[in-house]
């Protein structure tokens, strides 16, 4: 299992609530944005390949 | 069928709905343990709501409203079981602001009534929000056997350990 990452925990906690909740938020919505991209690439390749296979 | 984009959540507004419309919750899960420190990454809203007549109301008022529908691993949308509101099963919904876990009980079957001594209010964006605390969560996970929980429980118990570190070096939370 990993290693917990002390400095990170310590830099939350210099946050404010509201702050950390602030950038889980913009942190999901990144990974989301990543994680969708991907899925198109993904798709757009399968396409071609297929196609290249007609 | 594609499968559906995940919406991603927006907090301000799904906690300035929940907070207008009256509704009693406790924050749960991993958005309670991201407000008190712990640097782990959630994508939805879990809830413990209380079970009086007047607030099942107030939810389903709620869910209708912001077109909530059960999130399932299809594309199918179906309406969101209100029955589920009155005991300790769980409703999985989807929302046009991103995804809510509505939970009747958590782990030991806790529910709201139980809960609600053990929480932290917390400022979010001019609304209070009632989060359960830290070391509460710390315990529940120590129970939990899903991978994924006790992955996070490390995590969680050295937030924990590092705000009992500085609430003993008398500094701020």
């Amino acid at each position: 299992m990993g290693v917990v990452d002390k400095g990170l925990i310590k830099m939350m906690l210099k946050m404010t609530p509201e702050e950390r909740l602030d950038y889980n938020v913009k942190t999901a919505k990144t990974v989301l944005e990543l994680r969708n991209a991907l899925r198109k690439t993904k798709t757009i390749r399968v396409r071609k390949v297929n196609r290249k296979a007609e | 069928m594609p499968l559906e984009k995940q919406r991603p959540l927006e907090l301000e507004k799904l906690i300035e709905k929940l907070n207008k419309a009256g509704i009693k919750y406790i924050l749960v899960g991993g958005m309670a343990a991201v407000a008190q420190g712990s640097p782990v990454l959630t994508f939805d809203l879990d809830i413990v709501h209380e079970k009086s007549v007047t607030n099942i109301q107030k939810i389903k008022d709620l869910l209708i409203s912001i077109k909530a529908y059960q999130r399932r691993p299809d594309n199918f949308k179906l309406k969101p079981d209100f029955d589920v509101l009155q005991g300790t099963g769980h409703m999985l919904l989807s929302t046009q602001y991103g995804p809510i876990d509505i939970l009747g009980a958590i782990e030991k079957g806790l529910g709201y009534d139980e809960l609600i001594h053990n929480i932290n209010k917390i400022e979010f964006h001019g609304f209070e929000m009632h989060v359960l605390d830290l070391k509460t969560l710390v315990e529940l996970k120590r129970e939990s056997k899903r991978p994924e929980d006790k992955q996070r429980l490390k995590i969680l118990e050295e937030t924990l350990e590092q705000i009992t570190e500085d609430d003993a070096a008398g500094l701020k939370m």
